[in-house]
């Protein structure tokens, strides 16, 4: 389901795509999976072709367990990291490498984030790869599994971030011939082209848009606050894009920002706080992205509705958001 | 003190192959000349005592070591008494008993007298010229600008001359300490010492319990330095060659 309006974004997916290409055509024939990366991403680990069993997840956790399946073939497996990822997302890495998959004809049967997944429990039931290679922070993460009828390929991806190190772990698992010439290491596209990819006009709606038709409301996991401010650092937001696009195609909604805050110091100075962010989002999306500002109202909580403990960094971390919820027609 | 898996992987995070490959039941380095320990071959489930290695998978390694012109090399640590037969009983001789000596970061800190020791990164030409007199080329200082998350170099002076560095880097929340070097004139004084401390210091505001190092059995300069000033060995590896 890609809006009309993605005719840009796509063609530019398509000339990155050429460009990998070009590069496995060199080696053999075109690669049934073969996904760009940015362009300082270096391969650090590589498990080549081999008979092997991945458990791929369907779901996240439930409460019991992640639902899984097991798929068995030639297994071929790599970590790449990204040493100084500056601002790029997790979240625009994710949807960059989603979109591939979706053009190369796989089903994504899972997209999601962090705590969505599941968090920890979702993290210790999957293999996302070996440290140290490969680091998952569990609060900060994006898992992915797609699969394609035909060969009964299927591909397991996740992204996660450490300090300035941006990781990916991806496997793939097919028949031979689906995997002899996966991933060439050099098959990259530029940070600037990525980034030029997820912020085109009429990107496709990815997640905090799909959860927000799906459950109502939904996390903008990939802004970025300064400790105790109020301004956005930096204005390359996947999620307020898609937020103002959904806005744009449907003039009849209006949402509500919700500022969140971590539970240090007091409770009305942190409500104005989470407010203030909430503003600064709506500021946002108003003067950078064009979106009528009688659709967006702004309100804070502070540290009311936390969403992860607030005795590690990570959980604060986690609370500190602004969740976009949507309100009835009407 | 350590648990024991973390130990390889710590030696990993903070002394980094160029990248790594999976061959059977072992991680591969690509040491990109940067020696021994960021090239040899080891178990890719660093708990195991590689009961289940069998002479194939060590032919498969040595095969694609082969192909890279690098030797066949593998790294055993002391808990791997199955994998070490393995390897002893298909002809690979011992090389390089080495031990992990470790003391908690706060007990060993100290902050160095005034301009004797210096945190800083990344470190300065005249630290990387006492690395390459003392053997540290540019293929090892290449590691230490590939290890990920917490580190730093000390540079340490004597008699307001530069005459010692050393590379620091953090896993969770083990620190280790790598390259550690003090100029031939410059030995003796007791620098060295006061650099582990001073190493120490960081390491314990930078969120590491542990501070650890990598010393040869053999060379008891290192080792009477180290016992101390109070590090304990806590765990061993030695390498298998052919």
């Amino acid at each position: 389901m890609i809006p009309r309006s993605t005719e840009g974004a796509a063609s530019i997916l398509r000339s990155l795509r050429m460009t990998a290409l070009a590069v496995v055509a060199v080696s053999g024939p075109a690669a049934a999976l073969d996904i760009a990366l940015p362009e300082d991403a270096a391969i650090v680990a590589a498990t080549p072709p081999g008979a092997d069993t991945h458990t791929i997840a369907t779901g996240p956790w439930d409460g019991a367990g992640v639902p899984t399946t097991d798929v068995t073939g030639v297994l071929r497996a790599a970590v790449w990291q990204v040493p100084e990822a500056g601002d790029l997302a997790i979240g625009a890495v994710a949807a960059g490498i989603e979109r591939q998959l979706r053009d190369q004809g796989y089903r994504i049967d899972l997209s999601c984030a962090d705590r969505a997944c599941g968090g920890f429990d979702f993290r210790r039931s999957l293999d996302m790869g070996q440290s140290p290679e490969m680091h998952v922070d569990i609060g900060n993460f994006h898992y992915l599994s797609a699969s394609r009828e035909t060969g009964g390929a299927a591909a397991a991806i996740t992204v996660s971030r450490g300090g300035q190190t941006l990781y990916i772990h991806a496997v793939q698992i097919g028949d031979a011939a689906d995997v002899a010439d996966w991933v060439p290491p050099s098959s990259r596209t530029s940070p600037s082209d990525a980034r030029a990819a997820d912020i085109a006009p009429g990107t496709p709606v990815t997640d905090p848009i799909m959860r927000l038709a799906d459950l109502g409301a939904a996390p903008l996991d990939d802004l970025s606050f300064r400790t105790g401010a109020s301004d956005l650092s930096g204005n390359d937001y996947p999620s307020l894009v898609a937020l103002a696009a959904f806005l744009a195609e449907n003039p009849n909604r209006r949402v509500v920002l919700v500022g969140h805050t971590d539970a240090q110091g007091g409770r009305d100075s942190n409500i104005a706080l989470s407010r203030a962010r909430a503003e600064a989002v709506r500021g946002h999306l108003i003067e950078e992205l064009n979106v009528n500002p009688a659709q967006l109202d702004a309100a804070g909580i502070g540290y009311l509705a936390p969403r992860a403990t607030n005795e590690t960094a990570d959980g604060r971390e986690a609370n500190r958001r602004v969740e976009v919820v949507l309100l009835n027609d009407g | 003190m350590i648990p024991r898996a973390d130990i390889p992987v710590a030696i990993r995070a903070t002394w980094p192959p160029k990248a790594v490959e999976h061959v059977g039941p072992f991680v591969l380095g690509d040491g990109a000349g940067g020696g021994n320990r960021v090239t040899a071959a080891q178990l890719r489930d660093p708990a195991s005592d590689g009961g289940n290695v069998t002479p194939d998978d060590i032919a498969h390694v040595t095969e694609r070591q082969t192909a890279r012109g690098d030797e066949p090399l593998f790294m055993v640590f002391g808990w791997q008494d199955a994998l070490d037969r393995t390897l002893a009983a298909e002809g690979y001789a011992i090389r390089d008993e080495t031990v992990l000596l470790a003391a908690p970061s706060a007990e060993l800190a100290q902050a160095p007298p005034p301009v004797s020791c210096f945190e800083i990164w990344p470190p300065l030409a005249v630290q990387e010229e006492i690395w390459t007199q003392g053997g540290i080329g540019r293929e090892r200082r290449a590691i230490m600008l590939r290890a990920k998350g917490a580190k730093t170099s000390l540079f340490g002076r004597i008699n307001d001359r530069p005459a010692g560095t050393a590379f620091i880097a953090i896993h969770d929340d083990i620190a280790m300490l790598h390259a550690l070097e003090v100029t031939g004139p410059a030995r003796r004084k007791g620098l060295a010492r006061l650099m582990v401390r001073a190493g120490a210091a960081w390491a314990r505001d930078h969120g590491a319990r542990l501070f650890t190092v990598l010393v040869t059995r053999d060379n008891g300069a290192a080792q009477g330095l180290y016992a101390s000033l109070g590090l304990k060995p806590v765990e061993n590896y030695h390498y298998r060659v052919k």
